[in-house]
């Protein structure tokens, strides 16, 4: 059934694009079929960079997401797990608090947007 | 042992300054303790039937022991080339060093298809993240990328073949396999799925391209970490569970690794890339000992490790003597092999004449072994043709010592090398020439791991 399904999808797919390249209407031109940038043209690439934090927080919110999912069935069962689930647990959440004193040393999601142009410190440096 | 340590050298590693690497130094002792601990708790007779850990997950036999022990002391040799001045400081080398010895440590123990894609990821994963670690390089990025991309799609083609050998066997448990397929006759393609993604991570033949350009771009000191590491412990992997992989698929990947690792590097000038044939080639020659599952493949691999790590060394050593072709590898070239140290060469040449397969040198004797072996199970037209590539691999190891020798004319002069390395380079070379004195000893132990 499995290998069915494995050779139904792609078919499907291709099938749909096929029907789209055969049946379809296209008078392309520039303005049409570049990207959209309200209006104007675009001359170059439109991404810009970001601060590299935005993607620290959205990348450790998976672990400690899932640790926090991970505790979900002791909370319910503890008591049914006695002092060998508490060790466990304790155990478990150790790991990670090393870890997160780990990511808190380093200062992994500072955001600090400090900007120091150095060569005014240069020139009150000459004149005192 | 090992996971506390790694907590704490995590955790370590941000409080202390680190203007230089003498931090890793803290990292070889520890290692060396769990090495001792190791030792220590070994008792071969009651570990014969093999201890099963963490709910049958995984098994503590002695088919592995060598191998885990071999790879204990190679990353204790190659931690103490990292406080010498020639490596560039970086605090996370330590941690990702052992949490991928943790990864290599439990690999061989699986006995369960989850825990062998969670055990292959961990150990891939720093393996990646240690390619790139010295990210000034944009070589070694790059590598670092290469790595991960190939890397994960055979971890793909290994999680579709556990899918595959779930429907079939009805259990995720590799002894229960075991015993399953004595009743189960079927021929099916799973099996060589999953060994099919496991030498496309070792980088056999015919998958071998990305490795090549891998070990090209990282630099010299992570290249003699990753060209064996990863090797050795799913070579152990597929040795310890010798009935889950077919004969004849393991069969096809030596003869092309062999074909492949004797011509290829025939018209190579860059060191690296010829290591890194020379490394296929010799993984090839295991294959043969993995499928006659003879004690040949410790023997091969206990001198296979001894000269890996004199050859690098020696490449690494070498780095500051000669101009360097750039600051993460220093040594590329052939013709750069024209040195004032004469006793490095000597070294170099020694490891040379053992993958040569000389007499004195060990990689003879383990060359003989596996050549016994594999007569003994008929395998006469493999024998014949690891002896043929060895013999074309002679070709490209005598052109080095033939560019080496260009050095004989060169003046004495006083070179002063790190003292620690000279010494673990000179302790190795040691170990390296007499091997043949300690062999008889070690076999009569090694028979009995493996039955």
């Amino acid at each position: 059934m499995f290998t069915m399904y494995m050779m139904m999808a792609p078919m499907m797919a291709c099938a749909l694009m096929m029907l789209n390249y055969l049946m379809s209407k296209s008078n392309g031109y520039m303005e049409k079929d570049g990207p959209f940038e309200c209006g104007f043209t675009s001359y170059q690439q439109s991404r810009s960079s970001f601060n590299v934090t935005f993607m620290l927080v959205a990348m450790l919110f998976l672990p400690f997401d899932l640790e926090m999912s991970s505790i979900l069935p002791y909370v319910m069962s503890a008591y049914n797990n006695g002092m060998y689930g508490l060790m466990m647990v304790v155990t478990f959440l150790m790991v990670l608090v090393m870890v997160f004193m780990y990511e808190m040393r380093l200062n992994a999601m500072k955001l600090d947007r400090k900007y120091e142009s150095k060569s005014k410190e240069m020139k009150t440096r000459l004149y005192s | 042992m090992l996971f506390t340590s790694i907590l704490i050298f995590l955790v370590l590693s941000t409080y202390i300054c680190h203007n230089d690497n003498s931090f890793n130094r803290l990292g070889t002792i520890t290692v060396a303790f769990i090495t001792l601990m190791f030792i220590s708790s070994l008792n071969i007779v009651s570990i014969s039937n093999g201890i099963t850990l963490f709910n049958n997950w995984f098994i503590f036999k002695t088919i592995n022991l060598p191998i885990i022990f071999m790879m204990l002391l190679f990353i204790m040799s190659w931690l103490t080339y990292s406080s010498t001045n020639s490596i560039s400081i970086n605090f996370n080398l330590l941690v990702l060093v052992l949490t991928n010895l943790l990864g290599l440590m439990t690999l061989p123990l699986v006995n369960d298809l989850l825990m062998l894609y969670i055990i292959i990821e961990l150990q891939s994963y720093t393996l990646y993240l240690m390619t790139g670690l010295y990210n000034k390089s944009y070589n070694s990025t790059r590598a670092s990328m290469l790595y991960f991309m190939t890397g994960g799609m055979a971890s793909t083609i290994m999680l579709m073949s556990m899918y595959f050998l779930f429907n079939e066997y009805g259990t995720m448990n590799l002894n229960e396999m075991n015993m399953l397929q004595n009743y189960n006759n079927t021929f099916n393609m799973t099996e060589m799925m999953l060994m099919m993604g496991l030498m496309f991570k070792m980088g056999m033949a015919p998958l071998h391209r990305w490795s090549m350009s891998v070990y090209n771009y990282a630099p010299t000191y992570m290249t003699a970490y990753m060209s064996i590491v990863a090797k050795l412990s799913m070579s152990s992997l597929m040795f310890a569970n010798y009935w889950l992989f077919d004969n004849y698929v393991m069969l096809l990947f030596m003869y092309m690794s062999l074909l492949m690792g004797a011509y290829k590097p025939l018209y190579q000038m860059n060191l690296k890339t010829m290591l890194a044939y020379s490394g296929m080639l010799n993984f090839g020659y295991l294959l043969l000992s993995v499928m006659s599952y003879d004690m040949s493949y410790y023997m091969y691999m206990m001198q296979y490790v001894l000269t890996h790590l004199l050859m690098f060394m020696m490449l690494l050593s070498a780095g500051e003597l000669v101009t360097p072709v750039s600051k993460w590898s220093p040594l590329l070239f052939m013709n750069q092999l024209n040195m004032n140290n004469n006793y490095l060469l000597m070294s170099l040449m020694m490891c040379m004449f053992s993958l040569m397969g000389m007499p004195p040198t060990p990689g003879f004797f383990s060359k003989l072994f596996i050549m016994e072996s594999s007569l003994m199970d008929n395998y006469m037209f493999e024998m014949m043709l690891l002896m043929m590539c060895s013999v074309m691999a002679t070709y490209y190891y005598a052109n080095m010592m033939k560019m080496s020798m260009n050095s004989m004319t060169n003046k004495e002069q006083t070179v002063y090398m790190n003292s620690t390395v000279a010494y673990m380079m000179s302790v190795t070379t040691m170990l390296l020439l007499t091997f043949y004195i300690y062999l008889p000893n070690m076999i009569e132990g090694l028979m009995m791991m493996y039955m």
